[in-house]
């Protein structure tokens, strides 16, 4: 029943499609990595939050008829500067009451945080189903808006794959994604306070900071990159309902642990490293549970061999070099 | 040394026991004893995953997001043994010939008793093999390495399933064996006395303060001389093999389903624990009650509204109750904490 | 936080826990919707409302109301001389196994309804069947399209929709009987990989090989997919020139525009459940014309009396319009599918074996079934007395064509002509089509057609948009 498909081809398309599809996945699990690998809140509820962004924009974008100010390529901005608000109704209402005044985390407060994140998680799931006239499951046109230019393809032919352009489009608005996040952690004043505060919160305070407003700002970020990349996921994938949630949380999840906790950029490569891993699988078995299973069994091997992060060190390499120079 | 039977915790288990002993009896004197007691099946089984859930979280110490792997392990061992080994038209056979329809006690007890071989035999061996590794790491990457594993073995067993299976991979429809909600009821009970007397006698042995060492300090349990790895592989078989008879359970209630991995079920195990209290024996159990009782009256009552107010809910108790029911009610009342093991 | 306010707080937390546990204790006084005064039959079922199936079991719900008002403000239904009113008592079950089989045991215990209609979806029927067949409650399945649920034993279903193995088969008789006009036919079956879907492509691809159609791609995909291109590129290798498959709404829907979207040139595109929605042209615009899907009802389908005195077969329960009447009073947003009208049709097939058994007693109805045979604005409903298989309906292919969703076979039926290809599935630059019924304008008021001239605008403001953001938050930064 199974069988091996080892041509060249299938091997290029399996590379090519994988970077454009971890490209977008791996923006997707960058509001995780910073909430989680930095904040050390168990956010149980970024899949939700990531998918609500995409059918509210899915949403928007078919009631206006796809007007321009509603696809993806420019709602991902504002759905992410919207969603940096929603972070904060999300840090008072869920994070707040649990950790707000903890200086340090210790495993007691990461599983109420857990808690508390999967609880916010389910009510924004359900809130899907008790908006009126909100239909549970979308599908928008990604050739409209944004098909570049040439007379009426919606795809490119490189080196053979037929790639949709949009999805080419999200990949390299993702990387950008990517880059934002990682200016911001990395070489902002915001993102030495946000590390700091999950150091030693009191020691923060010590200096004249306000420990809770780091926290605040934590979750913003990483809720407004979930929205953004939201936005952006809806894109590549053209259809979005709420149970999608199910297969993009433990994706995130693998993905996070893959690139090293924290890491910004570990976090990226680890989505195109499992993107690539799936497309190859896939395209060498045309069994997408084989891939899948792959994917998954990845995450086990390289967590044995290396729990701090497959691609955590990138981003030291890439501080030091710039120190340097 | 107080005798074991003389304990609280012995006491209250034994309770719960004859609780459901007694609603059984009572099933069936009128129709609406009927529905308490498919409530109480449903009780049963999320006890019984959150007591499975509770020996590798709550007593080593060891957040798993995976756990729900087990479960699935079960249901499928039992759509094997009634739908993939090819027995489905015999089975439907026998419950006709059977009285009234229904298939003889002697062929429910060997295709449970095969399911239980098949579940316990699969549970041990990813178990300790795949334990082997991923119970070097700790804390969140333990919890993320589960969900490796529960996905792996998800897709492997969807990939068998869709190549023998005229249902597609997603799920196996049982044949007609013309069982009611009463045997449904006894099969809990059975799995229900073995999960709940094993989670307890596991928490008072030498084994049960092993883990509790490891919960506190696995370093300094290692260094007073408990062997911490072996010690955490048995948690983890053992946790394995309790959680997969509820996944034989439900399948023979249910069909099997491949909904029985989805992360969702573990995190309900988790937080069954967490509502409860970390830590302890009543924790879990409590916390499976108030879970299911919440879940349930809001489905009846609010439908649509259900996950948005459980959500909320869930939202409020963690923020007033960090420690969960138990640790709260220690707080408040020193009084009970004896009977709080 | 103070502790006065903790306190108040920690004990509103213990009322909210206190009230939910005594919830459940309260179920004997409540009867959920009570609204029917007198006589009443009771009709019980799940719906899904909520989670996977939330599309199609709003609509059968819908269905199961409309059709029950039509017989309460019709004169009820007269059992022994006596009249009686139709009540619906349901349920949300989040479309999760795990929730349906305590429902129905609440349904039947507590509620105490006579009759049940199954839960959408195949699995969720195969979860609530044991419980039908243990207190004898007659089943209608309306959903459940599976064979594989009526070649288990059960004795107290029966099933309202052809079977799932019947779902194609007019597709591919349609498409062998016009095959002059299309030349060489070369199937592709891609998808999802759940109960009712893969059942339908067993059915199918035994079906082609009977008719002689070669089928070059066989795969299914996961539930939760949402990226296909890599079935599609791999059927279009093959040379695929049909395409079949699907699974549920969503899927359905996403496949048809990417298979677009990658330029496959296809002739003929039958998909499952999606097309049948309203939504789907809402969603696809252009891109849905040319698209057909097996249905088991069709809007624009009108059995009627005089229909069924033609074919010398009794007609029974609401017309089309009388039924579309309270179709619009109850869910005025929605467009009735064929998953409303089947919905519709488990109760006017129920009402009427009530009034041939001319009793309330299960397994006297589930008798009278077996002799119905009978016209209803649904169609032909017959039953196989054996197993409750449905053998009396007949599946129809509807195409959207204009916007609009025409039948087009089998040929007693039709409306319009099928059409082979869709002008936006073959771009004018590169066609070279000859079939004249082919083509079709490509403007239609409601689609939503690309405008070339936004994608220069579009660019520069998403360039625009960054750099001011960058600027901003780096000023922010700074200070």
């Amino acid at each position: 029943m199974l069988e091996l498909a080892l041509t060249g081809g299938a091997i290029t398309k399996g590379i090519i499609m994988g970077l454009i599809y971890g490209s977008v996945i791996g923006s997707v699990a960058i509001g995780l990595t910073i909430i989680w690998g930095v904040m050390k809140v168990v956010n149980l509820a970024h899949g939700h939050i990531v998918v609500f962004a995409a059918m509210m924009s899915a949403f928007l974008y078919l009631t206006y008829k796809g007007a321009l100010l509603f696809t993806p390529p420019i709602a991902f901005i504002w759905i992410g500067l919207l969603g940096a608000a929603f972070g904060v109704f999300f840090y008072y209402t869920t994070l707040h009451p649990v950790i707000g005044h903890v200086d340090t985390m210790t495993l007691k407060y990461e599983m109420s945080s857990l808690m508390a994140t999967f609880g916010f998680g389910i009510a924004l799931y359900g809130i899907h189903y008790i908006l009126p006239n909100y239909v549970h499951s979308y599908s928008v046109n990604p050739s409209i808006g944004y098909s570049i230019g040439a007379a009426g393809h919606t795809y490119i032919v490189f080196l053979g794959v037929v790639i949709m352009k949009s999805t080419v489009l999200m990949s390299v608005l993702g990387f950008l994604l990517t880059l934002v996040a990682y200016w911001l952690m990395n070489k902002t004043s915001m993102g030495l306070k946000i590390r700091a505060v999950a150091q030693d919160a009191r020691a923060l305070s010590l200096v004249g900071i306000n420990p809770v407003k780091v926290k605040v700002m934590t979750a913003v970020l990483a809720t407004a990159l979930a929205m953004a990349s939201g936005v952006l996921f809806l894109g590549y994938s053209t259809s979005v309902y709420p149970d999608i949630e199910s297969t993009v949380s433990p994706l995130c999840f693998v993905i996070v642990v893959l690139g090293g906790l924290g890491s910004v950029l570990g976090t990226y490569f680890g989505g195109l490293f499992l993107g690539v891993m799936y497309w190859l699988t896939l395209e060498l078995t045309g069994q997408q549970s084989i891939a899948l299973a792959v994917a998954f069994a990845i995450l086990l091997i390289a967590m044995v061999l290396k729990p701090d992060g497959v691609f955590s060190g990138i981003e030291r390499k890439l501080s030091f070099r710039a120190k340097r120079g | 040394m107080v005798s074991v039977f003389r304990r609280p915790g012995f006491i209250i288990s034994t309770i719960i026991v004859l609780f459901f002993l007694v609603l059984g009896y009572l099933g069936n004197i009128n129709a609406i004893s009927r529905m308490y007691v498919s409530n109480g099946t449903d009780l049963m089984y999320y006890i019984g995953i959150g007591l499975a859930m509770a020996i590798i979280m709550s007593y080593a110490g060891y957040v798993s997001f995976g756990q729900a792997v087990f479960v699935g392990i079960g249901s499928f061992s039992t759509g094997y043994v009634l739908v993939l080994m090819n027995r489905s038209n015999i089975i439907s056979y026998l419950a006709k010939i059977g009285s009234g329809g229904r298939i003889s006690n002697t062929m429910l007890a060997v295709y449970f008793t095969e399911s239980l071989l098949l579940a316990i035999t699969i549970s041990v061996f990813i178990a300790v093999v795949v334990g082997y590794a991923v119970l070097r790491l700790r804390g969140a990457f333990f919890a993320i390495s589960t969900i490796g594993l529960d996905y792996v073995v998800m897709y492997l067993v969807k990939y068998i399933t869709k190549t023998r299976s005229p249902f597609g991979g997603e799920e196996l429809l049982n044949p007609s064996m013309g069982l009611t909600d009463m045997t449904f009821y006894w099969m809990h009970f059975i799995l229900f006395i073995i999960t709940i007397y094993v989670a307890y006698f596991v928490k008072i042995s030498k084994f049960g303060y092993g883990l509790a060492a490891i919960r506190e300090d696995e370093d300094a349990a290692e260094i007073m001389g408990v062997n911490t790895f072996r010690y955490k592989i048995y948690a983890f078989a053992l946790s394995g093999i309790l959680a997969s008879f509820w996944g034989i359970a439900e399948a023979f209630r249910k069909s099997y389903s491949i909904g029985y991995f989805k992360l969702d079920k573990s995190i309900i195990m988790l937080v069954e624990n967490v509502v409860g209290g970390i830590g302890s024996f009543i924790g879990p159990i409590i916390g499976s009650i108030i879970y299911y009782l919440l879940e349930w009256s809001f489905l009846t009552t609010v439908g649509q509204w259900t996950l948005v107010i459980l959500g909320a809910t869930v939202v409020v108790v963690v923020a007033f109750f960090p420690e969960g029911i138990v640790g709260l009610l220690k707080k408040r009342f020193p009084r009970l904490r004896k009977w709080l093991e | 936080m103070d502790k006065l306010t903790s306190r108040i707080l920690v004990s509103l937390a213990f009322i909210v826990i206190i009230a939910s546990v005594a919830t459940p204790l309260t179920a004997f006084a409540s009867t959920y919707p009570q609204t029917v005064q007198g006589n009443v039959i009771k009709i019980g079922m799940t719906a899904q409302l909520t989670g996977k199936f939330s599309v199609e079991g709003k609509q059968a719900l819908c269905g199961v109301e409309a059709a029950i008002d039509y017989f309460n403000n019709n004169g009820g239904v007269q059992v022994n001389g006596k009249t009686y009113k139709l009540q619906l008592v349901y349920y949300d079950d989040q479309s999760d196994k795990s929730q349906v089989t305590s429902l129905y045991s609440r349904l039947i215990t507590t509620d105490k309804v006579d009759f049940l209609i199954a839960p959408y979806s195949s699995g969720l029927t195969a979860a609530a069947a044991p419980l039908a067949e243990q207190y004898k409650k007659v089943m209608l399945s309306h959903g459940g399209a599976s064979d594989a649920i009526f070649e288990q034993g059960y004795k107290y279903i029966a099933q309202i929709l052809a079977p799932a193995s019947k779902y194609f088969a007019t597709s591919l008789e349609m498409l062998k009987d016009y095959q002059s006009q299309i030349g060489s036919v070369k199937i592709a079956f891609i998808y999802e990989d759940n109960a009712f879907a893969s059942a339908v492509m067993k059915g199918a691809s035994q079906e082609a090989k009977k008719l002689g159609l070669d089928v070059v791609y066989n795969n299914s995909y996961e539930p939760g997919t949402t990226d296909y291109s890599s079935f599609i590129t791999a059927a279009m290798a093959k040379g695929a020139n049909v395409l079949i498959g699907g699974g549920h709404f969503a899927d359905g829907e996403a496949l048809v525009k990417q298979a677009h979207d990658l330029g496959w040139h296809l002739k003929f595109i039958g998909i499952l459940v999606a097309p049948a929605e309203e939504q789907f042209y809402t969603d696809l615009g252009n891109v849905a014309n040319g698209v057909a899907y097996p249905s088991q009802w069709d809007i624009s389908i009108n059995f009627n009396p005089d229909y069924a005195k033609k074919v010398g077969l009794t007609w029974f329960g609401p017309t089309k319009e009388q039924w579309l009447t309270y179709f619009k009073q109850l869910c005025p947003s929605l467009v009735p599918s064929y998953h409303s009208a089947e919905a519709g049709a488990a109760v006017v097939f129920l009402v009427k074996a009530i009034e041939t058994a001319n009793s309330l007693d299960s397994t006297a109805v589930r008798q009278a079934m077996n002799s119905l045979d009978l016209i209803t604005f649904f169609g032909h409903l017959k039953i196989d007395p054996k197993t409750g298989l449905e053998i009396g309906h007949q599946i129809v292919v509807v195409q959207w064509q204009n916007g609009k969703q025409v039948v087009v076979y089998p040929k007693d039926v039709a409306t319009a002509q099928p059409l082979f290809m869709a002008s936006a599935w073959w771009p004018q630059t590169t066609s070279t089509a000859t079939h004249s019924t082919s083509q079709t304008p490509t403007s239609s008021s409601t689609s939503t057609t690309p405008k070339k001239s936004n994608a220069a605008l579009l660019w520069t403001s998403v360039i625009i948009i960054i750099i001011i953001i960058i600027a901003a938050a780096w000023y922010a930064m700074k200070k």
